[in-house]
């Protein structure tokens, strides 16, 4: 699953660390969700799109798509 | 964004896991205790003390579990996921490895005896680096 979390963080001027804060998990799930090596449950995928107000869609895409 | 406590994920994790290492000091101590205190510290006829100082330590190690479930279900999902499977690795291999050596001990292959505590020994270095290698493969270590 590709994810633009990297870049809406980046957009935001978030480090790991606060959007790790902000989303209530470890700055090591950041990281490896941005790396694309964990793919998050649905309502951490839906915390995060409330944070960035968007669609789930707009920040996580099925690679297959 | 903060949970119903009041407390940040870091700031919570930081307490399960402090709540966690005193009562395995707790039963690390108590275990000592009903160990060697039949031996130091009171007659070995004294089997009154001795049944007192297991019940205390078995006492410690029912919080110990309890505190290391707190501990889990503090922790987020790929934290979970990552002990879930070291778990997995150490309860199979114990299972696999111990029966092994106790087949080839049974049949005469090898003559060391093993007891408990090499068991104990093999489960938490195994469940050790299973998180290790799991966090590497994973990159969660990696900085940003």
């Amino acid at each position: 699953m590709k994810n633009r979390l990297k870049v809406l963080r980046a957009e935001h001027d978030l480090t790991q660390a606060k959007l790790a804060e902000l989303l209530d998990v470890s700055r090591q799930t950041v990281n490896a969700i941005e790396k694309g090596k964990f793919d998050p449950s649905l309502p951490l995928a839906f915390k995060a799109a409330r944070l960035f107000k968007l669609k789930i869609e707009d920040i996580f895409q099925d690679e297959e798509v | 964004m903060k949970q119903q406590t009041g407390l940040t994920f870091k700031q919570r994790n930081k307490l399960n896991t402090v709540y966690l290492a005193k009562w395995t000091l707790a039963w690390v101590l108590t275990l000592a205790l009903a160990s060697f205190g039949p031996l130091l510290l009171w007659d070995e006829q004294n089997t009154l003390l001795s049944i007192v100082a297991i019940m205390v330590n078995v006492f410690a190690g029912i919080m110990m579990i309890m505190a290391n479930k707190r501990h889990l279900a503090g922790l987020d999902e790929l934290q979970q996921r990552l002990h879930l499977n070291a778990m997995a690795i150490t309860l199979g291999g114990s299972l696999v490895f111990g029966l092994a050596y106790s087949v080839l001990q049974t049949s005469g292959v090898i003559s060391f005896r093993q007891g408990i505590s090499h068991l104990v020994m093999f489960m938490g270095i195994t469940y050790l680096v299973s998180v290790v290698v799991m966090n590497k493969q994973l990159g969660a270590e990696d900085e940003e």
